[in-house]
């Protein structure tokens, strides 16, 4: 969808929706400006890590420090959700899940639009329902690998239990976990964009701003909410709830 | 990539940058980044200066202990080494008093063995000597009671006058 009202040639700025970089890879059609800023982010991810992880020391300074309390930050989420014992073998995906979704969401606050592209323009990836679906997806099979790993066949009582009449809502809950994680962030994400968009259409300067630093507050947010989903969900799937009975 | 360059060159060409202020908010941003920066920057110092005083905190009592849990295995090991000297003292000193003491009992059985033997043999001695004592008499009560036996129907009265005879000649 293409909004001409919003994009007239007298206006200093003008915006764009729906508008997609398509890129053909073999058989598939991708969107080019996501891909190209999810490789940034991949970059920021891994360039930062590799420089602050070169010299370790023992007592940790600049960006060695700042890892460590980031790490501290993502332990401390997967082990409230999923458990002190088994919190370190998922730790990789949560910890992963929150790094990336932290730093795309804050990545579309960067004038992207520098670089021009022939359609479409550059903004957060975690702004296009391919990659949070992508993301929503491998939550889900990695709770559910998770549970049947843990507890073998006997991972699917939990969808009899307490009663068995449940079971519609639990198949049902499988299905809306990875709609609402996907759709939650997608949403947020691409109506702080477009806010900041219509915003920055109407008023160029300084009133954005106060928009712009929630937005920073809310990718937060959004991270934080998708990877503790993603740890809970974990942690709930391999939960031994037969134990306590 | 390689799939996708030509792609990105063929499209018509109009990738390339954009330098519109307005367009890029690039004031806002900058505003933005400049606060982020001052805000953070305090904020995230402080965070990590105390993160970094206390591993450092952390590090020194470790160390601490270690070297007092080192003094410790220290003094333990010097403790060792002397009860084992005390030990060794001690053993030497045992086999020193069982071999006084077995030298002793041996004297001392070798002793009572020497009085045992002789005591035996005087015992012995003395058994003879009884039994010959009893051989003796009974052989001359025995001879005695045969010669009073013997003595009447030998006893003529020439044998006596012999006798007699024999005995003042003796005398004589």
């Amino acid at each position: 969808m293409y909004h001409p009202y919003l994009h007239s040639s007298p206006l200093v700025a003008a915006l764009e929706v729906g508008k997609h970089l398509d890129w053909q890879l073999g058989p598939f059609v991708v969107h080019g400006e996501t891909m190209l800023t999810t490789w940034m982010v991949m970059g920021i991810l891994i360039g930062g890590m590799f420089l602050a992880s070169r010299k370790l020391q023992r007592v940790p300074s600049g960006g060695q420090g700042f890892l460590e309390y980031a790490y501290d930050f993502v332990s401390g989420i997967a082990r409230d959700q999923i458990g002190p014992k088994d919190y370190k073998k998922w730790l990789p995906l949560t910890g992963t899940i929150f790094l990336f979704v932290f730093i795309s969401n804050w990545l579309g606050q960067l004038p992207l639009k520098l670089i021009h592209l022939p359609e479409g323009e550059m903004a957060s990836p975690t702004n296009n329902i391919n990659t949070t679906v992508a993301l929503a997806l491998v939550v889900s099979a990695a709770y559910l690998y998770a549970g049947i790993k843990k507890k073998g066949l006997s991972y699917f009582k939990y969808y009899v239990e307490p009663f068995p009449l449940i079971l519609p809502l639990k198949v049902l809950e499988d299905f809306i976990r990875p709609l609402s994680l996907s759709f939650r962030l997608f949403g947020n994400i691409l109506a702080e964009e477009l806010t900041l968009g219509v915003l920055i259409l109407l008023v160029p300067l300084f009133v954005p701003l106060p928009m712009m630093l929630l937005f920073l507050f809310t990718g937060a947010i959004q991270a934080l909410i998708f990877s503790t989903l993603a740890a809970a969900y974990i942690g709930e799937a391999i939960h031994e709830e037969h134990e306590e009975h | 990539m390689n799939l996708a360059w030509p792609i990105l060159l063929g499209e018509g060409g109009s990738y390339g940058l954009n330098f519109d202020i307005f367009k890029l908010n690039l004031i806002n941003f900058v505003i933005v980044l400049a606060f982020l920066i001052y805000a953070g920057k305090g904020f995230l110092g402080k965070v990590l200066g105390e993160r970094k005083a206390q591993i450092v905190e952390e590090i020194r009592t470790a160390e601490e202990a270690k070297a007092a849990a080192e003094k410790e295995l220290a003094e333990a090991k010097r403790n060792l080494a002397q009860a084992q000297q005390e030990a060794q003292q001690v053993l030497a000193r045992g086999q020193e008093n069982a071999q006084q003491i077995r030298a002793k009992i041996l004297a001392d059985t070798e002793k009572e063995a020497v009085r045992l033997q002789e005591s035996a043999l005087k015992d012995i001695d003395g058994e003879r000597q009884r039994v010959v004592n009893q051989l003796r008499a009974k052989l001359v009560a025995d001879s005695l009671a045969m010669a009073e036996q013997q003595l009447p129907s030998q006893l003529t009265e020439d044998t006596q006058r012999r006798l007699l005879d024999q005995s003042i000649n003796l005398l004589g």
